[in-house]
């Protein structure tokens, strides 16, 4: 008897210490419509999490635990997939998928990335996260790296430290105080990015728009780049020292606000319709040696079409250079210094004008 | 343009009665897709091929007046016969006899006309397709701008395109807006007829090759565009477009501006860029991989 008891209290001992250690995908409990759904997981600091839905707003913040939580409103389950590749279950997961579900029951594989509901993400602040959603919008704060893509919502994202790549068709997306490398691309939404800086010497920053307007304030990066088809592109803010600026339109304007002691050479090429016009004072240079091109143009039959250059020397601010009256390509090509030619400036606008603004 | 062109904006274009924005903006469109080229060369060889077998009749001059006065002097001397053999009857029944009254001459003059009826018919319905006057003339042709006639001095000969040549076929002379294509004068020979692919530059069939590709994959998927994805698809597509088409425009007018290529280029880049990232979305939403 003493022993059945014995047996008895053991085995319910050994069901409850197991059911504290059951991993959160199989807390499953009965989740009314509209209510909020909770799930946790510890992870490494510097994991990478994966998060996907069809539609629904994206919230993920950085916090200094080892640890993410999910909660979601319109889910009816939330499970924690890990990926990596370690056969030590023990360790804290490096790589986690988390999958949002609408219906509940056994994972379909199908059925990833297709739910329809808000959720709230906190990751370790050393974490990369990869965020994606077809409508909803997706804000991300403090984290180390961002994958993050939307069709038609906004991307915000603040205080990432390492990488940002974020993606969008319609949506415009947001880049506040961070570093690192950057990439981000909308076909038709704006991207505005304000105090970003570089995190190492090699990182670049690259921002590239259809029709959206590109609106670059304080980045700090030694290399910029910034196309546009139809939108306009404006910087403001100090140029980084020994920095390249890269900026290409076709039909939108260019602006550039700079301090009155900033220090660059510009490299522009406009059409002999556009104008640039300058506050800046600048010293014409002549045309430095091109690389070769690839591919190779053709071969002219006629005798190549001399350059009108322009004079070389000081010109007094603000200038205006206005469209050449005498026979010219159909691309004006322009190289100037001002102050000490520290930072490069290359402009290409095809059919806007280029405006260079003290500030 | 970003719509696949229909036959009849083709033949408008072939026939040269667009206007010269139009002109253009197909002419780009024609350069930057491939199934567009594809029927509009399909179409150029349908008409090629319908002008080289009416050349005879087009040759050949109607002998319009000789068979009138013919006509009427049958048509009148049968009237005169008609006439003497009906002069005693009555009004109302010598016209139903004048009428119902099929002699051989009578015959062969509403013979004579049907023919020329149905020959003037079909003259008429060819020169609606493709526009001829029926003056032998020359057409007008407006002055050649010096980069044109630079353009078409350095224009390689005409060839028949290799089924497994991706050249775009366009009017042999399409830098010249409202010069009509050389193929459709009239007193050209036929082997005039044969379409000259345009001329590329360098490097810009690989952005043509890679642009084909990429809007092949963005067709091909099964699932319908979301319409808020294709409107901004169509939306975007159409800037970028206008974009290359002008680009386009002034290299080809400046072709020994390599700065001018080079915005060109990017445009192109910027319609590849377009198109992987719809590509990309419309296979965003299946399951992570």
């Amino acid at each position: 008897m003493t022993k059945k008891l014995l047996v008895v209290s053991a085995v319910v001992g050994l069901l409850f210490s197991l059911a504290g250690s059951t991993p959160a995908h199989d807390e499953k409990k009965s989740i009314q419509p509209g209510e909020k759904i909770e799930r946790s997981l510890p992870v490494d600091a510097q994991a990478t999490v994966t998060l996907c839905v069809a539609s629904g707003a994206l919230k993920v913040r950085g916090w200094d635990k080892s640890e993410i939580r999910v909660r979601s409103l319109g889910a009816e389950q939330v499970e924690f997939r890990r990926i990596d590749k370690t056969k030590d279950t023990s360790k804290p997961a490096s790589r986690v998928d988390v999958i949002v579900l609408n219906k509940t029951g056994v994972s379909n594989p199908r059925l990833d990335c297709q739910a329809v509901a808000d959720v709230d993400m906190e990751v370790p602040a050393g974490a990369t996260v990869q965020v994606q959603t077809r409508d909803g919008d997706i804000t991300i704060a403090g984290v180390s790296g961002v994958y993050a893509g939307s069709q038609n919502g906004d991307i915000m994202i603040e205080r990432a430290t390492k990488l940002v790549e974020a993606g969008s068709v319609g949506g415009s997306i947001s880049l506040k105080d961070s570093s690192g490398r950057i990439h981000l691309s909308s076909a038709g939404g704006t991207i505005e990015v304000l105090n970003v800086r570089a995190a190492n010497t090699e990182d670049t920053f690259e921002a590239g728009t259809v029709s959206g307007d590109i609106q670059l304030d304080r980045v700090s990066i030694p290399k910029v780049t910034a196309k546009t088809v139809n939108g306009t592109v404006t910087m403001t803010g100090p140029l980084a020292k020994s920095g390249w600026y890269g900026f290409t339109n076709m039909t939108g304007d260019i602006m550039l606000g700079l301090p009155p002691d900033a220090s660059f050479q510009l490299q522009a090429k406009v059409s002999e319709k556009q104008n640039i016009i300058s506050d800046f004072k600048l010293i014409y240079v002549s045309d430095p040696p091109q690389p070769p091109r690839t591919p190779a143009p053709a071969p002219a039959p006629k005798p190549a079409v001399k350059k009108p250059l322009p004079k070389n020397g000081p010109v007094i601010a603000p200038i205006i250079i206005e469209r050449q009256s005498q026979p010219a390509p159909f691309v004006r090509r322009f190289n100037a210094i001002c102050g000490t030619g520290d930072a490069t400036i290359s402009v290409n606008s095809f059919g806007g004008t280029v405006r260079l603004k003290k500030i | 343009m970003t719509r696949c062109l229909d036959e009849a904006r083709l033949q408008s274009y072939f026939d040269g009665e667009l206007s010269i924005d139009l002109m253009e903006s197909v002419t780009s469109h024609l350069a930057s897709c491939v199934t567009c080229a594809a029927a509009a060369r399909e179409l150029e060889e349908e008409t090629a091929l319908l002008t080289t077998a009416l050349s005879a009749e087009f040759e050949v001059s109607v002998p319009t007046e000789t068979l009138r006065q013919r006509i009427d002097a049958a048509v009148l001397g049968e009237r005169v016969a008609v006439a003497q053999a009906t002069e005693k009857r009555s009004g109302l029944a010598a016209f139903f006899s004048g009428v119902l009254n099929f002699g051989t001459q009578r015959t062969l003059g509403f013979a004579s006309l049907a023919v020329v009826i149905a020959f003037g018919a079909i003259v008429g319905v060819v020169m609606m397709r493709t526009g001829k006057q029926i003056t032998s003339n020359p057409p007008a042709v407006t002055p050649l701008k010096s980069t044109d006639v630079q353009q078409l001095a350095n224009a390689t000969p005409p060839s028949v395109p290799s089924p497994t040549e991706e050249s775009v076929v366009v009017p042999a002379n399409d830098d010249v807006p409202g010069v009509r294509p050389e193929k459709f004068r009239r007193n050209k020979p036929s082997t005039n007829a044969v379409p000259q692919p345009v001329k590329l530059f360098p490097g810009e069939r690989s952005y043509l090759q890679t642009i084909a590709r990429l809007d092949t994959t963005i067709n091909s998927n099964k699932r319908e565009m979301r319409p808020s994805l294709r409107a901004e698809y169509e939306r975007n597509l159409a800037v970028v477009d206008r974009a290359i088409a002008a680009t386009r425009s002034a290299a080809k007018s400046n072709p020994n501006d390599p700065d001018t290529a080079d915005f060109m280029f990017a445009a192109y880049q910027s319609k590849v860029d377009l198109l992987n990232t719809i590509a990309d979305a419309r296979v965003s939403n299946g399951p992570r991989h």
